[in-house]
Parts: C-alpha cells; structure tokens; sequence
C-alpha cells in the first residue's frame, strides 16, 4: 500500500550493528526480527527493505553461504512516510529493549536533517523522537496524511480523523490549521455523497455501454483525481452506470419482446378463430353430408351443402352463430368455408 | 548543571570561491561573537583543501544549550538575508543533528524545541523516561508515575513541566481505559458509516481496517488487543447484514408467493368471469330466442346449440339456463308434487281460460293424487304450498291479477270484514266471485259450470273455479262448503295475504242476496 516515497514524504532510517564480538547469527536473526516488527505495522507490510551485511572478519568463520553476499545481515535501511516517525521509534524502542545491542541508527529526514545516534540503551533512543518531531514540517505531514485519506476513502472516515487528531495533537497544529488543511485536501466537494452525486450525473452523458470506455472513462478518471475521489470509488460508479445501461437496454429489448409477443398472441388468436371456425363449419357440414345425395362435380357439391344448411333452420341457426361467434369478416369465412368444403368434396370421392 | 552542545558550521555552496568562502566565514564568526555572553566562546577554524590551498570554510564551537536557542536565531537571521548553503552540525547529547540548507525555515523547528528545553537535559533526561514507560505499557502505571516523581525531584523539574512532559509522552488518551475506549468508539463510529451506507446510498466495499490498526498503534493500543476489539464489531456488523438479507429474502420470497397466489386468484377470478360472461351470453341468446314465445324456434334452437358448443357450456347446464330464462319471462312452473305445468302456462298464454281452468282442475287433482275421488277438507291440506302458489302466479300473470287464488282470498277476506255470520260470509263469498246467483224461493242461486263466465270480463277472483270442490260433477257448480273453508284455510297458511287494498265489486248485489237467502 505504502509506495516508494522518494524520500520527499518519508524519512529514511537505517540502522548498523556495532556489536562486533557478538555471534552474527544473533544479530541477524535480531535484525529479521526488527524487519517482522516494522513489516507488521500498518501500511508498512509492502515497506522495501535493503539490508547490510557482515564485515570479512565476521565472514572468516562462516560457511560460504553466509560469507558476504550470502543471507546474514548487519543492518538494514528502510524509508516510511513521515507520519509514521513517531510509531517506527516505539517500534525500535520495543525491539532495542528485546535485543539490548549495541546500534548506529541513522534517521535522515530529506533534504535536509540527518539525525545519528550510537546506542544500546532505549532511553537514549527515546530522546530522539523529540528532538525528531522538532524537525517535521506539521502542515506537511497532516496535509500528505489527510490526502492520503481522502486518496483511499474520499472522505475522513471516523478512523481518518482519528488519526488526524493524534497526528495534529503531536505535530502541534490548531484545529483551524487542521480544519484549513482537511478543506484543502477534501477539494471542491465537501462530502462523498456530493462526490458521487456529481461524479453520477456527470456519468449520465454516457448513454451507451460502449461509449463508457476510452476518451470519455479517460476524461472522467481526470474528473475523479481533480474532485479527489478515489479510483476505486470511481470504478465503482463505472459499474454502477454500466449496469444501468445494461438494464435499460435489457428492459428496452424486453419491452420490444413484450409488443412482439403481444402481436404474435394476437396474431395467434386470430388463427386460432380461424381454425375453430374452418373445424365448426366442417362439423356443420358433415352433421347434413348426404352420402347419397352428392353433387356431380364439386360446385355442385358446394351448392348442394350449402342449400342443405340453409334449409335446415337448426342449421343455419347453429351457422349463424358460429359466424357471430368468431367475428370473422364475410372474405374470411366465404375463403374457409370454400376450403372446407372442397376438402369434404375431395374426401367425399374416397368413399 | 547546563549541558553543552558541540557545533559545527561549514559553508558548502559550491558556487562561492575560496577567498568569498573566507569572507562568509569571517563574518559568521563576527556575528556569532556579537551575541550576549558569546566573547568567550572559543570558534575553532574548519579548514579544508581548496584548489591545492588550505582554506578555512568553516568554525568549531562549543555552548552550553541555553545559547543554542539564540545562535540557530542568529543562524536562522543570516541564512534568510543570504541564503549560502551551509551544513550546520549539532552534537547534543550523544546525538548528531546535521541540518544542511540554504533555507532559514529549516532552522526554525530546531530553534523552538532548543528554546523550550526539551532537547536538553534534564528536561529530555526525564522526558525519554516517561515515553518509555508509557511506550511499554500504554499508559503511565501508578509505579511508573512514582518512579517518575523521584526523577523528577532528583533532576530538579518543577511538578507543572513534569505534567506537561507526562501529558506528551502518553498521548491525549493517556491511560489504556482511554484509549481503548477512544478506539472502540472510534470502531463502532466506523460500522455505524457503513451501515448506514449499506441501507441507504452504497459505496465503494473498502478495507477499514489498515486505518484501524494504524489508530491503534498511534495510540499504543497493543494491536491483538485491537484487532479483537474489531473482530467482534465487524462479526456484529457481518451478523445485521446477514440478517438483513435474510430478511429481505423472507420477505422477497413472501412477496413472490403472495403475487402467484394473487395471480392464481387473478386467472381463478378472470377464468370465473370468462365462464359468467359465457353464461351470460348465452342467457340474453335464450332471453332472444323466448321473446316470441314459450319455446325457441328451429332457427334459434340451432343458433343456442352452436352457442353452447361454443361456448363450452354443459347440456344440463344450458337447459337450467334455458327453464331459468323461461320461467322469468313466462312464469315458474315449480312444482313439488311432480306435476307439469307447462300446459297450463301455454293455456293461460292464449288466454284460453275455460282449458286453463280444466287443467288447473286435472293438476290439482294430480297433486293431491286424487284420480276421480272426491276432494275432502282433510286432503287439501296436502296440496304442496309450491304447487299453489305456481298456480296462483300463472293466473295472476296472465289475467294481470284479475284471477287467481290471491283474488280469491282478497274477496274472502273482504266478506269477512262486511259479514259477520259463517253462512251469509259464505254466500257472499260465493257470490263475490261470480260463483252463485242471488237465491230465490225457486234456486239457490247455484249456477252451472259452463255458465260460469271465462273472460277476462269476469268478476276478481272468478277463476280458477273450484269445481274440484264440488262432491259431484253434477251440472251444478256448489262447492262443499266443508272443503271451501279447509282450500282457504290452506291458503291462508300457504300464502298468507298481506295488507292490500280490496278489491271493489257489488256489495249490495251481495248485501241484497245474503238479506234474501236469510
């Protein structure tokens, strides 16, 4: 989390074994665990570490592997932000306390103070935080702080201004020095909510899923670094806007689906009149088929069957309703009734 | 006792040549002499190798730490009318501050803790004590305080600095109870945000905890100690989301069900509707069909035929609506002794009263199963009160409520309220009805059956006759008495008469035959 600070935020600290007649596995092991101790403090776990190694006397007595160049270390050297002085001391503090060695630590604060002290006893090593902290520039370091916070959460968390308070109560600032430099490092907008607020409306230009990437997503990651909301708040209502055209257009595509099925049922339906129609003028016709009374030829057939369900009143009551029934028009029902009718005379021949 | 502090000056600008060098430090040393009790200060020359010459590019000094305070202003003053780098080192303590800079602001920090004392001892003597006290165990114990006062008296610190300085080393929460409160606060503060962003607007998920955790070092919370406390709230937080969801997919889940069976009742209700609307339609096709008369022609028996078909209606079910239609427009013809009084209603449609009369005879006679027998006062009480009252309301339907059996209890009703006596009541009622002449000392005034009047000219209540009554089918209409008065009894209690107005005929033609009978 914490990236290489190029010493213009941080502070660069290293320290130096001077315990040379001690067994340089122990203060190997006493440096790895000081690299475990700092590497465990929060933020620091991706904290690069370089490491010293042992003199050629040391060396003499060691197996090729440990020789210089090989895995035993002296001391090592790291760089952390500045807000984080005061925890790395009591770190060390803690770890001198354990080792009791004998150390040069060297704490260079760019580009200008170099603090150095050789020491074994932590309450020497408890006067430099002091004399340390004198050195920081307050405003600096509660500003890259505070922007550090807003970089990840866009707005003070209640734990960010915790932070911040202990922070300004140990550099010295004011509340209205600390309220200034919060308002700075906020930017334009007061709270996240406003952050997303234009941060969403500003997203409704884009209309299609397509357009949310390239120049327009370039133009709107700008966007997000000038009103200092986080990446990963802007990905969010990226994701947030893409799933809402993605609904719109599924919805859209359903409404299209809606009407075509809509005009398929309706389409359907009057098929469906259609057969119903053809099948109940069929069984009108075969209830006063006269096998025996068949017309010639097929127009004679027609007539014939025709003239037999007109003559017949219950027929032509039973005909009349089916024709109201299913609210054909007269071409529809003439068309079926000539079909059924042609197809009875067909079958009419196989008997 | 003041402790000394070791300087070293040295001008460092590349830019200056060696003789403008000099000069620089000539001065430096002029103006460091120029401060108050500074003649005595010894400034040793720092040479260096310049250009194959030794030069002098810098001073050695040593101060006792209280001047520091007014040299680095000195220093500070120089540096912001000429800003030449310059590499300042301090040994203070067993402490090496080197400050290289051209800036004056980079003096000023240094400045301001060298004039409060704290970099000095015996104030950073007591100082360091109490930050490592309160950096091992958080806080400063009672012990430790304890331990504190002795130093205290013992470096000679007044009881206020000793405050101050106990106050910086352990923080603004300065016990553990404190701090762990502040901590814990500050946790819930932080699932409080995010509940309330989870109900309402939701952000981007993030990790809290590295912020945590740096809280908790800031404030010498041990971390496990911390990390617990925050165990517990997110498993709380982790516990309301679940439940939550859990919830919302109760009632999801609810909600869904409640549609289906809403649906369900929706296509129960439409399919309801469907098959009402499908009687209906055919109920007015059967209102059509029997608007011309009791049965539907060929033409319209065929169209009801298709209908039902259609309109996938049950034959049973069609004829039920078919009678229903019929009986509305023509009269039920219910009947509880299983007679058919269909003949009747269609005599009574062609008004052909005197047939209609008959057949109310021959179906009264068929309710009461008494084929050619004589009707007595004890079987009319069997007549079914259905049966009576089909009768009564074919005869009022078709005569407009001329005739009928309510005519006839009208009149009898209204003889009741004239007459007194049984025998001049039942004359009257007798001759109310048209039934009986006026007596003479030659004829009691009984008329014969087919001289009875069947038109609509007749009195109320003529018709029906009552010849079912009568003990003989001789040519004379009279009634039993004896069974006239159980038949209105019987219709009494069948169809009790309400209070209606009576219907007007000849009272003195009545009065004037009673008078004469007597």
């Amino acid at each position: 989390m914490v990236e290489n600070l190029g010493l213009t935020n941080g502070f660069k600290l290293s320290i130096k074994s001077l315990e040379s007649g001690l067994d340089p596995k122990v203060i190997h092991a006493a440096v790895q665990v000081l690299r475990s101790s700092i590497s465990a403090l929060s933020e620091l776990e991706q904290t690069p570490f370089s490491f010293s190694y042992g003199s050629q006397r040391h060396a003499d007595n060691l197996p090729a592997a440990q020789t210089p160049g090989g895995t035993l270390y002296t001391g090592l050297q790291f760089e952390v932000p500045l807000d984080k002085l005061t925890v790395v001391l009591r770190c060390l503090g803690d770890w001198l306390e354990r080792t009791k060695q004998k150390n040069l630590y060297a704490i260079e604060i760019p580009p200008t103070y170099t603090l150095t002290l050789q020491t074994d006893q932590v309450k020497e090593l408890a006067q430099l935080l002091p004399l340390a902290e004198t050195l920081l520039p307050p405003q600096e370091i509660y500003l890259a702080k505070a922007e550090t916070y807003i970089a990840a959460f866009g707005d003070f968390t209640p734990a960010a201004r915790a932070n911040l308070a202990i922070i300004c109560h140990r550099v010295g600032l004011s509340v209205e020095e600390a309220n200034d430099l919060n308002a700075q490092s906020m930017g334009p907008f007061k709270t996240l909510a406003e952050k997303y607020q234009h941060f969403r409306k500003e997203l409704l230009v884009c209309k299609q899923e397509s357009a949310l990437d390239g120049d327009f997503w370039q133009v709107m990651q700008d966007k997000a670094v000038t009103m200092s909301l986080p990446e990963a708040d802007a990905q969010f209502l990226k994701a947030e806007r893409l799933q809402t055209l993605r609904t719109e257009v599924s919805q859209a595509l359903h409404r299209a689906e809606s009407a075509d099925a809509v005009e398929r049922q309706r389409h359907r339906e009057q098929q469906q009149r259609l057969i119903n129609y053809r099948q109940t003028f069929a069984e009108l016709a075969i209830d006063t088929l006269n096998l025996d009374d068949l017309g010639p030829d097929a127009a004679a057939f027609h007539q014939g069957t025709m003239a037999k369900l007109s003559a017949a009143e219950f027929n032509r009551g039973r005909l009349t309703q089916a024709r109201e029934f299913y609210h054909l028009s007269q071409t529809e029902v003439d068309a079926l009734e000539q079909a059924v009718l042609c197809e009875l005379y067909l079958l009419s021949g196989l008997l | 006792m003041a402790e000394n502090v070791a300087c070293l000056i040295k001008v460092v600008d590349p830019q200056l040549k060696s003789d403008e060098v000099v000069t620089e430090v000539r001065y430096l040393i002029e103006d460091l002499r120029d401060l108050d009790d500074m003649s005595q200060v010894r400034f040793e020359p720092y040479s260096e190798i310049r250009d194959v010459a030794e030069i002098q590019v810098g001073i050695r000094f040593e101060v006792d730490a209280e001047r520091l305070g007014s040299i680095l202003r000195r220093l500070r003053d120089r540096l912001y009318y000429k800003p030449i780098p310059t590499r300042f080192l301090f040994q203070i303590s067993d402490i090496q501050l080197q400050i290289e800079t051209h800036k004056a602001g980079d003096l000023t920090g240094l400045m301001l803790a060298a004039r409060s004392g704290l970099l000095f001892s015996p104030v950073s003597d007591y100082l360091a004590e109490a930050e490592t006290y309160s950096r091992t165990q958080g806080e400063l114990s009672p012990t430790e305080l304890d331990n504190l006062s002795l130093l205290r008296q013992r470096l000679d610190i007044s009881e206020e600095v000793a405050k101050l300085l106990n106050a910086r080393a352990a923080g603004p929460y300065p016990t553990q109870a404190e701090k762990q409160r502040h901590f814990d606060e500050t946790v819930r503060a932080e699932f409080s945000r995010l509940r309330s962003h989870h109900d309402g607007q939701p952000i981007a998920p993030k990790d809290i905890w590295p912020v945590l955790q740096e809280l908790a070092e800031n404030l010498g919370l041990p971390t496990p100690e911390a990390e617990a406390l925050y165990q517990q709230h997110l498993q709380r937080y982790r516990d309301d989301i679940r439940l939550k969801a859990e919830q919302q997919a109760l009632k999801a889940a609810e909600d869904a069900r409640l549609a289906g069976e809403a649906k369900a009742e929706g296509d129960r209700q439409q399919q309801a509707q469907q098959t009402q609307a499908h009687r209906d339609q055919y109920r007015t096709l059967c209102h059509q069909a029997l608007a011309k008369g009791l049965y539907p022609s060929e033409f319209d028996q065929g169209r009801l035929d298709q209908a039902r078909r259609l309109r996938g209606i049950a034959p049973v079910d069609a004829v039920s609506i078919e009678t229903a239609v019929r009986d509305e427009l023509y009269g039920s013809i219910d009947s509880a002794a299983g007679v058919n009084y269909n003949r009747l209603r269609g005599l009574l449609m062609q008004q052909a009263w005197q047939a209609a009369d008959l057949e109310t005879e021959t179906a009264i006679l068929k309710a009461l199963n008494q084929d050619m027998q004589p009707v007595t006062a004890a079987t009319v009480q069997r007549l079914p009160a259905v049966d009576l009252a089909t009768i009564d309301a074919l005869w009022q339907r078709y005569s407009n409520g001329r005739f009928g059996f309510k005519a006839q209890q009208q009149v009898y009703r209204s003889q009741q309220q004239i007459l007194q006596d049984d025998p001049q009541r039942w004359l009257g009622f007798q001759q109310g009805l048209g039934w009986r002449d006026q007596p003479s000392w030659l004829s009691r005034g009984f008329r014969p059956y087919h001289n009875l009047d069947f038109s609509l000219a007749a009195p109320p209540g003529h018709l029906p006759t009552w010849r079912w009554c009568c003990p003989s089918l001789s040519h004379r209409y009279s009634p039993s008495l004896e069974v006239v008065e159980a038949v209105l009894a019987h219709l009494n209690t069948c169809m009790p008469l309400e209070a209606v107005s009576i219907p007007t005929f000849d009272q003195t033609l009545v009065v004037g035959g009673v008078a004469s009978a007597s």
